[in-house]
């Protein structure tokens, strides 16, 4: 982390009661959320190129640690994660003046699960970033990538590297330069038939375990116990898993998630069992930018279209 | 004397105990190693670490306890009496080529569902028709710490035989007598031996691979210990990034609650038995809307007090085997390592 962003949270922490940052993972080239509250803990916050986690998830106040009335959070979002609070203010779930929010532009995130097959990445025992390579050491392999080839999904498709909604930026903006659509994926799938799209899912849905990470990670979901995939009266979902459940749990979120999405992929991210569950929001997301023309979370102050009414719409 | 299988004599042995088990070994399907119906035609991964633990074996995630169907008596339409049926078929399993760790995890789980004070039938017949070959483990993973917990990547107490790799074969150690019945002699008479002293060498080898800064055993000083930290603001601290998902308890190898309902339609229903997890917020949500553990920091503190502290306390075992799992697969980060480390001193 630059000496600039450091000295700059380190100047936050008065005012809030404590800020939400990254920290050491598990190993070099892995990073977690880390909370500090008191200025000595700075030194242990990290800001490169494995920060993929989304903090905008710690904003609802039932997601994360309480804090007094009249007390604020600070936090450091990238341009797809702030689009959440945009959402998330846009819901009234949060008040704006609650957030300190450092803006920062971001330069992508990298995947390290691209390595897999190449290396064991349970298994690295020395990592290192210079430039454009990255150099894993692995159970005695080792690889050299190009950081370009090992991007998120969602960085190759970045429309928003800066920060939208901040208390203040640190460094320069950047431009975006998508190498693809956002919703390639969706359009792949698209263009598969009925037969093969619900075998594709049936697929997927028969590993889910309902682990309820993709939920809980999500910014947007903040129902909690209130959530109708928990309640047990009226029991909307069955406790069992199986493939017919866990279809059933999925839709349901994706539909509550209609317009609400704002693409961060964290769902997908955190699957233990690798189901690009991210897609099904997506699809409902490319819809409404279809019909409407509506991105979630990226115009502060404007509504989504399936939370407003107009006697006239164009496109319907 | 232990023999030793070469690693192109692995599929016949498999594919004789195919005839007679269920066998259950690690596979690569959908971009990661999981634990899976051997199959003949598909390859098997010996190398990797399954994604989730052998427990499903001995502790389904769903449970269909029994079926039951309400019937009115015709002639007295106010009298209803109900039907029971029990599904009794338990599969004789093989788990083939599970780490010790994944072993030792049967056994911690047997201590609650098998013990002196409570036998739980469904557990204790699925584990019956269960069988282990272990393979002591080899490459550990950055999350692993079996040694921590007094575990070791080597030895696997509970199995039924173990393999060791030794050059480029395994060195089949017959444990039990359950074991030797998974010994189809006309292959293993045509296997050579190898010394007892060159498999010690090799298992001691894999123990040093895996340095363990601290031992945690299963005394009192640990139970006291996270007992005495139950009211520590570090709980909040070293917890806040938790997002109360499944994850951790449902990859865990000890992690063993559940929740029993009842999934009915019309007159006809199953009683279930499902995985619970205390990191959800409904796990300990009171008929009357209280809920004890409301805070997610409360939650973890339960889930690690459980496996350090009420574990000993119960039944004399650590309830946690190392497997690292709960660290690797954590959405948020959280490494329980530097959280036991915090709170349990150091044993000598």
């Amino acid at each position: 982390m630059s000496k600039e962003l450091k000295a700059r949270i380190a100047g936050i922490l008065p005012k809030v009661t404590y800020f939400i940052g990254y920290g050491t993972g598990i190993n070099t080239i892995q990073t977690a959320p880390l909370f500090i509250r008191k200025p000595e803990q700075v030194n242990a916050m990290l800001w490169n190129r494995f920060c993929i986690h989304n903090l905008a998830v710690y904003v609802p106040p039932q997601k994360r640690p309480p804090v007094a009335p009249d007390e604020k959070i600070g936090l450091i979002l990238k341009g797809c994660d702030s689009r959440a609070v945009i959402q998330l203010l846009q819901e009234g779930i949060v008040k704006r003046e609650k957030l300190y929010i450092i803006g920062v532009s971001c330069p992508g995130m990298i995947d390290i699960s691209k390595l897999q097959g190449k290396i064991d990445i349970n298994r690295i025992t020395k990592a290192e970033l210079h430039e454009q390579t990255l150099t894993v050491l692995a159970d005695k392999a080792e690889v050299a990538a190009d950081i370009n080839d090992l991007l998120y999904g969602k960085c190759l498709a970045c429309e928003y590297p800066n920060t939208l909604i901040y208390d203040e930026f640190i460094g320069q903006k950047t431009t975006a330069n998508p190498r693809k659509g956002i919703f390639d994926a969706v359009t792949d799938l698209e263009k598969m038939s009925l037969d093969q799209r619900k075998a594709f899912w049936e697929k997927e849905f028969s590993r889910c375990i309902r682990c309820k990470a993709c939920r809980n990670v999500c910014p947007i979901c903040y129902c909690q116990n209130q959530c109708l995939l928990d309640t047990r009266v009226p029991r909307w979902t069955q406790e069992q898993v199986d493939t017919k459940s866990n279809e059933w749990f999925h839709l349901i979120r994706a539909f509550h998630l209609a317009g609400r999405c704002i693409e961060c992929g964290e769902c997908a991210r955190v699957c233990p069992v690798n189901i690009p569950i991210n897609l099904l929001p997506m699809k409902m997301n490319k819809e409404l930018f279809d019909i409407f023309g509506w991105r979630a979370g990226t115009k502060a102050g404007e509504k989504s279209p399936l939370m407003d009414f107009k006697l006239e719409e164009e496109k319907l | 004397m232990p023999k030793l299988i070469p690693q192109n004599k692995l599929k016949d042995w498999l594919d004789n105990l195919a005839q007679t088990h269920e066998v259950w070994v690690p596979q690569d399907q959908d971009g990661m190693c999981v634990i899976d119906l051997y199959q003949a035609e598909r390859e098997i991964n010996l190398e990797s670490r399954t994604r989730f633990s052998a427990k499903e074996l001995v502790f389904p995630q769903t449970e269909r306890l029994f079926k039951y169907k309400y019937e009115k008596d015709k002639d007295n339409p106010e009298h209803v009496s109900v039907k029971l049926q029990t599904e009794n078929n338990v599969p004789k399993r093989v788990a083939f080529g599970i780490p010790p760790c994944d072993v030792a995890g049967i056994e911690i789980i047997s201590k609650v569902f098998d013990d002196k004070g409570y036998k739980d039938p469904y557990f204790k017949k699925r584990r019956e028709a269960l069988s282990i070959v272990a393979l002591g483990c080899q490459h550990p993973e950055n999350a692993c710490f079996c040694t921590t917990v007094g575990g070791s990547p080597s030895k696997a107490p509970g199995a039924d035989i173990l393999l060791t790799p030794v050059g480029d074969g395994y060195a089949v150690e017959v444990l039990t007598a359950k074991g030797q019945a998974l010994i189809p002699n006309d292959l293993f008479d045509k296997l050579a031996d190898v010394d007892a002293p060159d498999v010690e060498k090799a298992q001691q080898k894999a123990g040093k691979l895996l340095p363990a800064p601290m031992v945690i055993s299963p005394s009192a000083q640990t139970a006291q210990a996270l007992l005495k930290a139950f009211a520590s603001p570090y709980w909040n601290e070293a917890t806040a990034a938790c997002l109360s998902c499944g994850i951790c308890t449902f990859a865990c190898p000890t992690c063993h609650c559940f929740t029993i309902v009842d999934e009915k339609c019309g007159r006809c229903g199953e009683r279930m038995r499902c995985w619970d997890a205390c990191m959800f917020p409904l796990y300990t949500l009171e008929a009357s809307g209280h809920n004890p553990r409301l805070a997610q920091s409360q939650r973890y503190r339960n889930r690690i007090s459980h496996k350090y502290s009420y574990m000993i306390t119960n039944n004399n075992i650590l309830g946690c085997t190392g497997c690292g799992r709960c660290i690797k697969l954590c959405p948020a980060g959280i490494d329980l390592r530097r959280i036991v480390e915090k709170l349990i001193p150091k044993s000598e």
